[in-house]
């Protein structure tokens, strides 16, 4: 019976090496701030770093034919699908004024030629024509009151890509789809997102979707611990002018030989949260006891902000206390008291 | 598994070829493209690694990117990399550099730079006997299928007037010279017009070739064209280019042959008739590529579908009407596996195949030793004496189990695993019976001056995996040909120091 076993043991094992290489889908986030951007204007534009962006698209594309993309830009206004497109936006035309005003806005010439489409393969050019037509429409729409809010919806956008990516998956039942997910990230500090965000993360690590963050400016406390629990690898650019080498060696990492390469990732990570009720990322602060919000400092009503559990005032008052100051008295008194107590075993009373 | 064959026979053939046509080859954008996907996953990582960088690698960057435990891999991708001249090596300070054919085609692909024609220039005016997709499916599948009922020899008569002519002249040598039919007299002098219709019978190989997929069989039947190509003067490098070019091809389009070589338009002819490309006239200034031909450069069966976005897929394939010609007999390029399986095997080996089409009956025949036949269905049984009889042919055991799998019933596959796991164990078993001795080319490696030099000579033999055997008592062990350069500079080195 047990020689039986073995055979089916080692049978089986063949069976399974037999296929090694499975589709990727690869959601990219894109934050498309646009305070941020122009901040980082001298260094690389916007229009430089989507160039990049589509060749590493490109290249995702061409390791595997059946591999699938997804690029959400996260903007001020809200996170807006950029490929696949949506489904209402007559893309057409706005492939067409997209190209030609996307130019206009970076002001320079260069490769005049991005969307030559005869000469294009065709996977490449549909994601790369849908991806610049919506870019462009979402920055032409671009208002006085979105350009001045600072914060983009980054955690909007993740939220879109792991949704895109389970309804991907559950529709696929045949084939076995990996996931994963990059962001594209240059706005700095996100913790008015902190639990959006954090609920993002939580979700992508129990479908085991590795989130990789590649950080062009910036420097975000979540995006780190983002990564840092899901597998995937965070990279702040030293260089984003060759943040087309960046994408390509440290970001295309193919699921199938994961376990074979040693990951470029930061390693110590910044594991700090922010305050519910501030929005601040804080060092020391309370939690709550019922549903584990973070708070800076409780609230003067002596209520949960979140669940509203009403905490012991006794508690809190321990809490709230203000850090004492020890009085130079009472050392020493304790001190006088020290040597007036008698050292070592008392004599016995007769 | 089928798949895996496919690319590595592909890959072989490009092997075999010299650099200096392998550099012309890579002047196409789109083949650089093709021969990028047939590569180990972590070449193709190196590849893209080394594409935007301008000076060479040094062997230690990629030893301190790859796991220790992993040099197995390193080795055979850079092995394969270089076999295809797409790196060269300096050996005087071990670092690499890719090749600079490749590197200005692969990036012209990724990023369209200087325009070229290598994907294909669509028509610039309407057609006006357009053609939809539905239409050029039901062409490549008559086709095609043509060719495999001819090759079973059956007559696909029957169902709605669906008589295909016996397959064209070109198709005919093609299938003689692979060694898929072979002259039922047995002489191999009658080449050319004595290759009439009757006179050829299906050889082993052929029985082989049934059971591959169909992106298997048009590669099959592609790489004996090349092999034929040169014969006829024709430049493999225009074959090639133009095979993978259509692998770029956009399904339902219409291209212009205007871009093409006169090489590629005689190409275009023979391509016509296995069903790759539709034209309405031979005198056409324009072809359609059918899915034959788009699907050839993906990888995997699975890509059959349409690989931008399932929702797409999804919304095609309920869109388009079905293209088989009956419910029952099974079109080979249905690309949607419901509708695709027909066979339930049961754990006491018996079979059931709802199937009228002599196609399939056939196939079945060759490893199943059939029952009886109703009107819709037949029944059969496998055996011990029909799978032997099927392995003598070539067929292996994991060709017969793609089979089963890939057209199991819809009510079969919802098993897992979709075979069951005793038939699938027996037959593998009835392979292991058929081969016992295995043979391998290599070197012996022995009188070892102590055990701690052997162990460590072979430890690295074993962590290149390229030791075949290895027996520590005598302190002697076997290397694989391939290895053995490697094995052989590892002990230089060790001497040296």
């Amino acid at each position: 019976m047990n020689a039986v076993d073995d055979t089916h043991a080692s049978l089986g094992g063949s069976e399974r090496t037999g296929s090694d290489e499975h589709p990727t889908l690869l959601g990219i986030v894109l934050d498309t701030n646009p305070t941020a951007w122009a901040e980082l204007e001298n260094k690389l534009s916007l229009k430089e770093a989507v160039e990049s962006l589509l060749i590493f698209i490109n290249a995702h594309l061409s390791l595997n034919n059946a591999n699938r993309v997804a690029v959400i830009a996260a903007h001020t206004t809200g996170a807006k699908f950029l490929y696949p497109k949506p489904p209402s936006s007559s893309f057409e035309n706005g492939s067409q004024s997209g190209h030609t005003s996307l130019k206009a806005m970076s002001g320079t010439t260069g490769t005049a030629n991005i969307f030559d489409r005869q000469t294009m393969y065709r996977q490449f050019r549909e994601v790369d024509e849908a991806v610049v037509g919506e870019l462009d429409r979402l920055v032409s729409s671009a208002t006085e009151k979105s350009v001045r809010s600072t914060q983009s919806a980054v955690s909007g956008a993740l939220s879109l890509a792991l949704t895109y990516i389970n309804r991907v998956n559950s529709n696929e039942d045949e084939v076995k789809t990996h996931a994963r997910i990059l962001l594209v990230s240059v706005s700095g500090d996100l913790s008015s997102q902190y639990i959006p965000t954090m609920n993002c993360i939580f979700a992508a690590q129990k479908k085991r979707i590795p989130i990789d963050v590649c950080k062009l400016a910036g420097d975000t406390v979540f995006l780190q611990q983002a990564s840092d629990s899901t597998n995937g690898t965070y990279m702040k650019l030293d260089h984003p002018r060759g943040l087309v080498q960046y994408l390509l060696s440290a970001f295309l990492v193919d699921p199938a030989i994961l376990p074979h390469v040693n990951l470029s990732t930061q390693r110590d990570v910044d594991f700090r949260a922010a305050c519910f009720v501030t929005k601040t990322v804080v060092d020391i602060g309370c939690v709550c006891s019922v549903c584990l919000c973070i708070m800076s400092k409780v609230p003067a009503d002596g209520s949960c902000p979140m669940c509203g559990t009403v905490y012991d005032p006794q508690a809190l008052q321990k809490i709230n206390r203000k850090p004492m100051v020890i009085v130079k008295k009472k050392p020493k008194k304790k001190k006088a008291k020290l040597d007036s107590t008698p050292v070592g075993t008392p004599s016995p009373i007769p | 598994m089928a798949a895996d064959d496919l690319k590595s026979s592909v890959k072989e053939y490009l092997e075999g070829l010299p650099e200096v046509i392998l550099t012309r080859l890579y002047e196409s954008p789109a083949t650089c493209l093709a021969v990028f996907r047939l590569l180990p996953a972590l070449a193709k990582m190196l590849v893209m690694s080394m594409l935007y960088r301008d000076e060479s690698v040094h062997i230690s960057e990629i030893e301190k990117f790859v796991k220790t435990k992993s040099r197995k891999l390193q080795v055979e991708a850079l092995q394969k990399l270089k076999a295809l001249h797409l790196i060269t090596e300096v050996r005087r300070d071990r670092s690499i550099r890719l090749s600079s054919t490749f590197r200005n085609s692969f990036r012209s692909a990724l990023t369209t730079g200087p325009a070229n024609q290598s994907f294909g220039v669509p028509c610039e005016t309407d057609d006006k006997h357009k053609v939809d997709i539905a239409f050029l499916d039901k062409h490549a599948s008559d086709k095609w299928e043509g060719i495999l009922h001819f090759m079973v020899g059956t007559e696909s008569t029957g169902d709605f007037g669906n008589t295909a002519p016996p397959p064209g002249e070109g198709v005919l040598s093609l299938l003689h010279h692979s060694g898929l039919m072979e002259n039922a007299m047995g002489s191999d002098m009658m080449v050319g017009r004595n290759e009439s219709v009757e006179g050829m019978r299906i050889s082993s190989g052929g029985f082989q070739f049934l059971l591959q997929s169909v992106n298997a069989q048009i590669w099959t039947l592609l790489l004996q064209y090349l092999n034929m190509a040169s014969n006829l003067q024709m430049d493999p490098v225009d074959v090639l280019n133009f095979i993978f070019m259509l692998g770029s091809l956009e399904l339902g389009k219409d291209y212009s042959l205007s871009a093409l070589s006169d090489t590629q338009i005689k190409m275009l002819e023979d391509l016509r008739d296995f069903g790759l490309v539709y034209q309405r006239k031979s005198s056409s200034r324009r072809f359609y590529p059918t899915r034959l031909a788009t699907t050839l450069t993906s990888s995997d069966a699975s890509a059959l579908r349409s690989a931008s976005s399932s929702m797409d897929a999804a919304i095609n394939e309920a869109g388009t009407p079905p293209v088989t010609t009956t419910s029952s007999s099974k079109s080979l390029i249905t690309n949607n596996p419901g509708d695709s399986g027909f066979i339930i095997l049961e754990t006491n080996f018996r079979l059931y195949a709802y199937t009228d089409s002599p196609l399939q009956i056939a196939v079945l025949n060759l490893f199943v030793h059939l029952k009886t036949r109703f009107a819709n269905m037949i029944t059969g049984q496998i055996t011990r004496d029909s799978v032997r009889r099927a392995l003598i042919n070539g067929i292996t055991a994991d060709q017969i189990l793609t089979y089963l799998s890939v057209y199991a019933h819809p009510q079969m596959k919802k098993n897992d695993p979709v075979i069951p796991p005793t038939v699938m164990d027996q037959i593998k078993l009835w392979q292991l019976e058929m081969d016992r001795i295995r043979a391998s080319d290599g070197f012996l490696y022995t009188d070892f001056s102590s055990f701690q030099e052997y162990d460590l000579v072979a430890t690295y033999a074993a962590e290149l995996g390229v030791l075949e055997w290895q027996d520590p008592k005598r302190w002697r062990f076997f290397v694989s040909r391939e290895g053995n350069a490697q094995v052989v500079d590892f002990v230089n080195r060790r001497k040296a120091k």
